[in-house]
């Protein structure tokens, strides 16, 4: 299990309870952390964990002048993927009018969001702001159909969506979601994006003075 | 079993009328039909039914309990029972045994203990019920409503009722009951394996499903504050088509998310001068053709233009008026007679398929523009003047022969 385990985290994956169950389980104990994180520490990486836990990934002890690149490579991917990823949770919290974002283990029935983008034209022109994110969205076959099919094998390439059943067409968010998620919180606090509705509830003060 | 046993009475009837029962639980109300008039009266007269609005009826609240229970259906905000009520009954009970026993009024004695056994058992079932209501919940993480708001206030509402029971466990704990019924051997006994012996596990499950309660509402506040977050992100990027990250990747110490290091893709070759590696090497060598019938890559030298590409060329299947006409002149080479070109056309249907006359003595005089210098025939012309159209002749047939020396 061990050789498994890290020969996977070594060739970059996210190591979460729906891509390995398996694996993450194994890893989920302290003593076979121990031994992986004593192993990594002397090829200069570190075991990772996503901050709710729902993922294991590896990442560089400290970063020198050699690990600059690929730090500038990791952002790079950052920039061009968290428009569309966000763009992604958006349509699937309306198509499941649901107040929560969805979380690695949740289950996508594709059948179910072709069905809503297919139905409600505000939904459909959701899906068809993908076509303006990059080349990797743009279909030539401008259907619902065709441009979900583009944005699914998107996300599932990336590695926040797994299949789980092929016949009934139902995926599954990973634990790579989590990362996401700690980069969003990251970008909030840090690059002053602020919470819409917060800054309503503070104004009402004010306005009705003012009234 | 004699058949004026009230119990089997009731159960027959309730038999007898089970889809209608079955139907009311379902549906939450029935209305009255030909079909289950018959049913409706039955059920009321057994006080099982109770008018509803609208000429309708719903299943008494007492049997409908049962019901949930007994199919362990999830409610929302489930009550439970009154186990505080229950208690209280007990202690009231067991005061009344004690008056009776002391006073000698021993038939008034016995109706007590029954009934302080079927307290005891109620009192264990209830909290028995309220743990399996609160275990299903708990690990279906309110299933049953879809928005976080609505799973944070039944989690709330769970979360007071398994304190209430956790305290309520707690004070009969202190209570002298068991005192009260030392000296009565088979109450004690029941109090003791039904109830008093088992509080301590009903105390710990309710104290872990109460620890997992708190937990849920920690994590649902967390989701929700994410989804907040995930919101503004979402409308922050809308309203900034343009706006892009700063240079975090440029700062001295970058955040952990940025330092994914670099996948390392493994790829292991064998130790080939390893003994226990030679019978593996050998397996794969079989496996591998003995005669090589690989074709190999040549570069091709620069400015050196190669006449073999290598390709084999497939040649196109020849038409049929093409080997026709091939045909034609190859047999009037040899002629030096000649021979007629409309003589052959009408000799070979077969060949010539249907290909027209005209279109015939076309292709073979086209033939002849084409090859015809350098062919070893000649073609002569059998023609006429055209009546009309001075200077124009018109075609009569072509006749190629063996070229002269």
């Amino acid at each position: 299990m061990f050789k498994q385990v890290a020969t996977r985290l070594l060739e970059g994956a996210f190591i979460c309870e729906s891509t390995a169950p398996e694996d993450f389980r194994w890893l989920n104990s302290d003593d076979n952390r121990a031994a992986i994180c004593e192993y990594l520490d002397k090829i200069g990486r570190h075991l990772a964990k996503t901050p709710n836990d729902q993922a294991y990934y590896v990442t560089w002890n400290r970063v020198g002048q050699n690990e600059r690149a690929a730090v500038k490579g990791i952002f790079t991917e950052i920039k061009q993927t968290i428009r569309p990823l966000i763009h992604f949770i958006r349509l699937c919290m309306e198509v499941e009018k649901k107040d929560s974002s969805p979380i690695p283990g949740d289950r996508l029935e594709y059948t179910m969001l072709l069905k809503a983008v297919t139905e409600n034209a505000h939904l459909f022109e959701v899906l068809r702001e993908f076509g303006m994110m990059g080349k990797e969205y743009a279909v030539s076959d401008a259907s619902a159909k065709g441009m979900l099919n583009k944005v699914i094998q998107q996300m599932e390439k990336r590695g926040y969506l797994i299949l789980i059943n092929p016949e009934q067409e139902s995926y599954r968010f990973t634990g790579k979601l989590d990362y996401y998620y700690q980069i969003i919180d990251f970008l909030v606090e840090n690059e002053g994006i602020s919470d819409p509705s917060s800054q309503e509830q503070e104004a009402m003060p004010e306005q009705g003075r003012l009234v | 079993m004699s058949n004026h046993d009230p119990v089997v009475t009731l159960l027959t009837k309730l038999n007898s009328s089970s889809g209608t029962i079955s139907t009311a639980y379902y549906q939450g109300r029935i209305y009255r039909v030909d079909e289950n008039a018959g049913d409706i009266e039955r059920l009321r007269h057994l006080r099982l039914l109770s008018p509803d609005i609208r000429d309708a009826f719903q299943l008494r609240a007492s049997f409908r309990h049962f019901l949930n229970a007994a199919l362990s259906a999830e409610r929302l905000f489930s009550m439970g029972a009154n186990i505080g009520g229950y208690f209280q009954r007990l202690a009231n009970l067991v005061d009344e045994h004690s008056f009776a026993y002391q006073e000698n009024r021993d038939a008034d004695c016995e109706r007590y203990e029954v009934e302080i056994r079927e307290a005891i058992s109620d009192i264990a079932d209830a909290i028995d019920d309220d743990l399996i209501i609160l275990q299903a919940q708990v690990a279906t993480r309110f299933a049953a409503v879809s928005t976080i708001a609505e799973k944070k206030r039944q989690n709330i509402h769970y979360q007071q009722r398994t304190q209430q029971l956790v305290d309520l466990l707690e004070s009969f704990h202190f209570s002298d009951i068991g005192e009260h019924l030392e000296g009565h051997g088979e109450l004690a006994l029941s109090f003791k394996a039904l109830l008093a012996d088992r509080i301590p596990a009903f105390r710990e499950s309710l104290l872990s499903t109460l620890e997992l309660l708190n937990q849920y509402l920690f994590e649902f506040r967390r989701i929700e504050e994410r989804a907040k977050r995930v919101r503004a992100f979402a409308l922050h990027l809308n309203r900034n088509p343009d706006w892009t990250l700063k240079n975090w990747d440029e700062v001295a110490d970058p955040e952990d998310w940025l330092m994914c290091a670099t996948p390392i893709i493994v790829q292991p070759s064998p130790d080939v001068s390893a003994p226990e590696a030679e019978e593996m090497l050998a397996a794969i060598a079989r496996t591998i053709h003995a005669v090589a019938d690989i074709r190999s890559r040549t570069a091709r030298p620069a400015g050196q233009i190669e006449v073999d590409s290598g390709n084999s060329v497939i040649d196109p299947p020849e038409s049929p008026i093409r080997k026709a006409v091939r045909i034609y002149f190859k047999d009037a080479s040899k002629s030096v007679q000649g021979i007629s070109a409309r003589d052959w056309w009408a000799a070979n249907p077969i060949m010539l398929g249907e290909i027209k006359e005209e279109s015939w003595l076309l292709r073979v005089m086209s033939e002849h523009d084409n090859k015809g210098k350098g062919g070893k025939w000649s073609l002569h012309l059998v023609t006429t003047q055209d009546p009309v159209f001075d200077g124009n002749v018109l075609l009569k047939d072509v006749i190629a022969s063996k070229k002269a020396a």
